[in-house]
């Protein structure tokens, strides 16, 4: 992954950047395998973050909006070890300050109506990838750990067309704690 | 030799400090303040992430809705559509009732912050629509659900006020909890007028079905947030308590 690493200067910029870029990587259209799984077949999808809006329409695409719901204190702790620096690169073994955030992200994965399989699809997807050690490995190593997804929820699959026809989406969500990990740029090798 | 000794009188004294600790820190990991301010930020960023754009407009009304409340260990998050919650009538009889509540010493007491007011302005932010209103164009024979009622016909005892004096008097006229004959005469005239603009203002609001959504949407993502922060606090406080 080319993305920079979590870091304290950009912290929301830099997670989100991390999981578009790892998202877009899965949801290309593509057959893909999930850990040493078979390789199964990712719908593409459009990915946007927080306020951001989805195209409409979405043309037969999926959309995934991240939003992110809560975080904890920043926990502090001293390491040994190296940590991802700023620029995704691993610095020297050093005594290192490193802050850990407890935090909840949701997946809201959505679709048009004529597509609630893909939409499905993806969430279902979406919750192996985010639990699958292998695969959430290039995302813990620049400081996103501990991925804990819940199975997706079902908010809307769209109900019928002639009974509410302004209801022409399907809604999954899948809710996700996580850990993100960074060297705290103002205490470095002390 | 062999001295078994027992500290159970330490263990006690922790468990007792403890069930004096723990209902304290639940009380306090509570408080409706602390979670008022998160909850409206998440219902807003989901409702960001769940419409589309063109119902952006009308997130702001549902997030003010948002309300906390604590009934003994239990707190309540609450939001409602802002649309469809009463019908017109009951919107009306709302607004009437708040008007009987805001006396001159709630005003000052509350510095003009009372709830009442908030809801006796909003009312009066619909008459004034219904009397800014452009009537039906007549001649286009289009169909519109409410014919009379997507403005005020406008007549003689109008002239020369402004929209925003009828729409006061109006307001008045509707509210007032101690209404005169003639004033009495006028509310029942008036009020099928407003109660008709309200439904045809409340019908071209959010679907039914939509707001389900938005609701479903946001009672899951408090859910979300609920599980991870609340552990969290309340940790932190029995940590401070010691």
């Amino acid at each position: 992954m080319n993305s920079p690493a979590v870091n304290e200067a950009a912290l929301e910029t830099s997670t989100f950047d991390l999981f578009n870029e790892w998202l877009k990587g899965w949801f290309d259209g593509n057959a893909h395998a999930i850990g040493a799984g078979q390789p199964v077949t990712f719908p593409a999808a459009v990915l946007r973050y927080q306020q951001d809006k989805l195209p409409q329409p979405l043309g037969g695409q999926v959309g995934i909006s991240l939003v992110w719901v809560n975080t904890s204190k920043v926990i502090y702790s001293w390491k040994m070890s190296p940590v991802p620096s700023g620029n995704g690169t691993n610095a020297t073994p050093a005594r290192q300050q490193v802050a850990n955030i407890k935090t909840t992200w949701l997946f809201m994965v959505r679709s048009e109506v004529e597509n609630k399989k893909n939409c499905r699809s993806v969430a279902e997807l979406l919750f192996a990838i985010l639990n699958n050690t292998n695969a959430a490995l290039p995302l813990s190593q620049k400081g996103i750990h501990r991925l804990r997804p819940m199975p997706p929820q079902l908010i809307s699959d769209g109900g019928r067309r002639m009974e509410k026809p302004d209801l022409n989406f399907c809604l999954r969500m899948v809710q996700c704690n996580g850990v993100l990990r960074y060297p705290v740029l103002s205490q470095v090798t002390l | 030799m062999l001295q078994i000794a027992s500290n159970v009188d330490s263990v006690i004294e922790r468990t007792r400090k403890l069930r004096a600790d723990i209902p304290a820190a639940m009380q306090k990991a509570l408080a409706p303040d602390l979670w008022l301010a998160q909850a409206r930020d998440v219902a807003e960023r989901t409702l960001l992430a769940i419409s589309e754009p063109e119902q952006r407009k009308y997130i702001q009304p549902f997030v003010n809705t948002v309300s906390a409340q604590l009934a003994g260990i239990t707190l309540s998050l609450k939001m409602r559509s802002p649309f469809q919650a009463s019908s017109s009538d009951q919107m009306i009889e709302d607004a009437r009732a708040a008007a009987a509540s805001l006396t001159p010493k709630e005003i000052v007491e509350t510095r003009g912050l009372s709830l009442f007011m908030k809801q006796v302005e909003n009312f009066e932010a619909i008459v004034l629509e219904w009397v800014q209103g452009d009537m039906p164009n007549e001649n286009t024979g289009a169909p519109v659900p409410y014919p009379d009622e997507t403005g005020k016909r406008k007549d003689a005892r109008d002239w020369g006020k402004t929209d925003e004096e009828i729409a006061r008097f109006i307001s008045h006229l509707l509210l007032t909890p101690d209404p005169t004959k003639g004033e009495l005469a006028a509310r029942e005239k008036l009020e099928p007028h407003i109660a008709k603009y309200i439904a045809n203002r409340l019908s071209s609001q959010l679907s039914e079905a939509i707001v389900e959504i938005w609701l479903k949407g946001v009672m899951a993502a408090w859910r979300a947030m609920l599980c991870a922060a609340y552990p969290a606090r309340l940790h932190s406080l029995l940590k401070k308590a010691g």
